[in-house]
């Protein structure tokens, strides 16, 4: 049976209206939605970044890097330290923040993507720990505990993206970048390099027979996760207006890991769907008990149990969804 | 100077003996297992709390330790049953699940004990200064390196030369002859958790003991177990040694000389390692 839409107007018309329903759908966000709502609709694509800058490495059975946080952190404190400490202009502290994110990945990326699954697991894991650690108490670069505060709007073009005082054009610069970093990362995905990325997560040894050189696409795969973590850096320091040592300890690397996998590691919207969930389960659980950490924890623990491609490897598989792709145009 | 730095090294030391209880469990269970226990970290906090407590309501040093330690294991022992069987065999999930663990124990102990850093009192026989070269130094971090030669002793005369360590061995070495030859591969696994519970509950005392407890100290133990056990070797017991040493020594030595880099120094031997011997120090290929 199919839809009259499906015979009315050609795959090609439905994708675009789709796409116009649903760029027309966030575009108006700052329109019906309270001002809370569009700070957390602000925090939940910057996050989404870091999220997908996670999906990428993990998707298919690849390597699980909680290492993204530290990544995320290098970038704040670079452009922290470079703005607040340094005085240096505004655009470059952004590139090398980004910079930086790519070169600390590079320096990791050298000893931990030979190894397998879990070693990388558990040097990620203390990666991040150390980079914790560093930012409490190297205090002379990065004031320690207190953070860097007072981090510069964003000024470009002339106009200045304040996340306190122009909460909506901040949204939409937020928008812009996300929908940038999110169209590349598949477009990342389809390419030659992409789909190598892919099969070295599926079968090192025989991509190494074919003459692909497997270190190498994994090694430049970790470096562009890290960039990406990057910008969700960049634009969480600058919509916190600060960067300190809670933004990257040990609960944030869990909130990525755990919306990354209540989401679905697979799927490209995954990211988005898993820091969803898990920001409004935290605001809604929040108020309820100050113990809120337990509940997502069991959330977590279930999710590993029963539910392992998480939230949108389950919708994947309902005809519901595969008709709505039709629809849409998108299969 | 000399004397400063003879003290820095003998901090070094205690201090890699406290190291070297914590991270003994992960790699015991890593061994046979091949699973990293990351909630080895929050069953450490959870053994210094309970310890704390029956301190506090019995006074009695050593059954603080027992209570420590056995309640830990006894929360390990349900973690194996409970959980993990029901991922056996799966790296990942089996990984990820102790990681979940970590969030929920992490806010468990807070509701339960509070956030304020607290410690156990040294037990009566040990709370006096030893004279060395002329000056005071604790007796209780002294007899932490007694503790870990004795621990780290009693648990390879155990694997080597006991019965139940003989069958871990073949266990590990190859799972399904073992188990075709009759030994029973489940309980040999809740066995081996269990006592890498156990130790984590013991070294939860003591370190509450040392220093101190307090949420975030868990991650802390956690790193330092972790990086020894990527040093030394994974699943390596005289490499977890080497491996504590040396992060030890490097802990104290960084804190005094470049109190702002000792967090970032720590990764050092861990980056050397693993750049020229992927498998560390003494882990085999």
């Amino acid at each position: 049976m199919a839809t009259p839409n499906e015979q009315t107007l050609s795959k090609k018309t439905r994708r675009i209206l789709f796409h116009l329903v649903v760029g027309l759908l966030v575009a108006t966000v700052p329109l019906w939605i309270s001002r809370f709502g569009l700070a957390l609709s602000t925090q939940i694509m910057y996050l989404g970044i870091l999220v997908m800058s996670f999906t990428f490495m993990a998707s298919h059975g690849g390597l699980l890097s909680l290492a993204q946080v530290s990544f995320f952190g290098i970038a704040g404190y670079t452009l922290g330290i470079l703005t607040v400490k340094a005085g240096m202009p505004l655009p470059y502290p952004y590139l090398l923040g980004i910079l930086m994110a790519a070169v600390a990945a590079a320096i990791l990326g050298l000893i931990t993507i030979r190894v397998t699954a879990i070693p990388f697991l558990m040097m990620t894991l203390a990666f991040g720990e150390i980079t914790y650690g560093t930012a409490r108490h190297w205090s002379s670069l990065t004031n320690g505990d207190n953070g860097i505060n007072d981090i510069p709007d964003l000024v470009l073009f002339g106009a200045s993206f304040s996340a306190a005082k122009e909460p909506i054009r901040f949204y939409y610069l937020v928008l812009v970048v996300f929908i940038f970093c999110f169209w590349l990362l598949n477009k990342i995905n389809r390419s030659p390099f992409g789909l190598a990325h892919q099969a070295t997560k599926q079968s090192a040894t025989r991509l190494e027979a074919l003459g692909y050189p497997v270190f190498a696409i994994k090694y430049f795969a970790f470096i562009i996760s890290a960039a990406y973590a990057g910008i969700a850096g960049l634009l969480g320091s600058t919509f916190e207006g600060t960067i300190n040592p809670d933004s990257i300890w040990f609960g944030t690397i869990m909130f990525m890991l755990i919306a990354a996998i209540l989401g679905g590691v697979n799927s490209p919207v995954g990211p988005l769907v898993g820091v969803t969930i898990s920001i409004v389960l935290e605001k809604f659980i929040e108020p309820l008990t100050d113990h809120y950490r337990i509940v997502i924890g069991v959330v977590f623990l279930f999710s590993i149990l029963l539910a392992r491609q998480g939230i949108m490897g389950f919708i994947e598989k309902t005809r519901l969804y595969r008709r709505a792709l039709r629809v849409c145009g998108l299969d | 100077m000399l004397t400063y730095n003879f003290f820095i090294f003998l901090n070094g030391i205690t201090d890699a003996a406290r190291l070297f209880i914590i991270a003994i469990g992960l790699t015991l269970i890593f061994s046979l297992m091949r699973i990293v226990n990351l909630a080895h970290g929050v069953l450490y906090l959870a053994g210094g709390y309970i310890g704390l407590s029956v301190m506090q309501y019995s006074g009695s040093y050593l059954l603080a330790l027992a209570a420590g330690a056995l309640g830990v294991m006894i929360i390990g022992f349900l973690i194996e049953r409970g959980l993990l069987i029901w991922v056996r065999g799966q790296d990942l999930p089996e990984t990820l699940l102790t990681l979940a663990l970590i969030v929920i124990f992490q806010d468990t102990l807070l509701a339960i004990w509070g956030g304020y850093p607290k410690s156990i009192p040294k037990p009566a026989l040990l709370d006096f200064s030893a004279n060395i070269l002329g000056l005071p130094y604790p007796a209780m971090r002294l007899f932490t390196i007694v503790l870990a030669v004795f621990i780290g002793l009693g648990l390879w005369f155990l694997i080597e030369k006991t019965n139940i360590g003989a069958a871990i061995r073949a266990g590990v070495d190859d799972r399904e002859t073992a188990s075709a030859l009759g030994l029973n591969i489940p309980v040999i696994f809740t066995f081996v958790f269990c006592i890498g519970a156990f130790l984590a509950g013991f070294a939860g005392v003591i370190g509450a003991t040392l220093t101190s407890l307090a949420p975030g100290l868990d991650s802390q133990a956690l790193l330092f177990a972790l990086v020894v056990i990527i040093v030394g070797g994974l699943g390596s017991l005289v490499g977890s040694a080497f491996g504590a040493v040396i992060v030890g020594l490097i802990l104290n030595f960084g804190r005094s000389y470049l109190p702002e880099f000792a967090f970032l120094l720590t990764f050092l031997p861990m980056l050397l390692i693993i750049g020229f011997r992927p498998q560390g120090l003494f882990g085999k290929r």
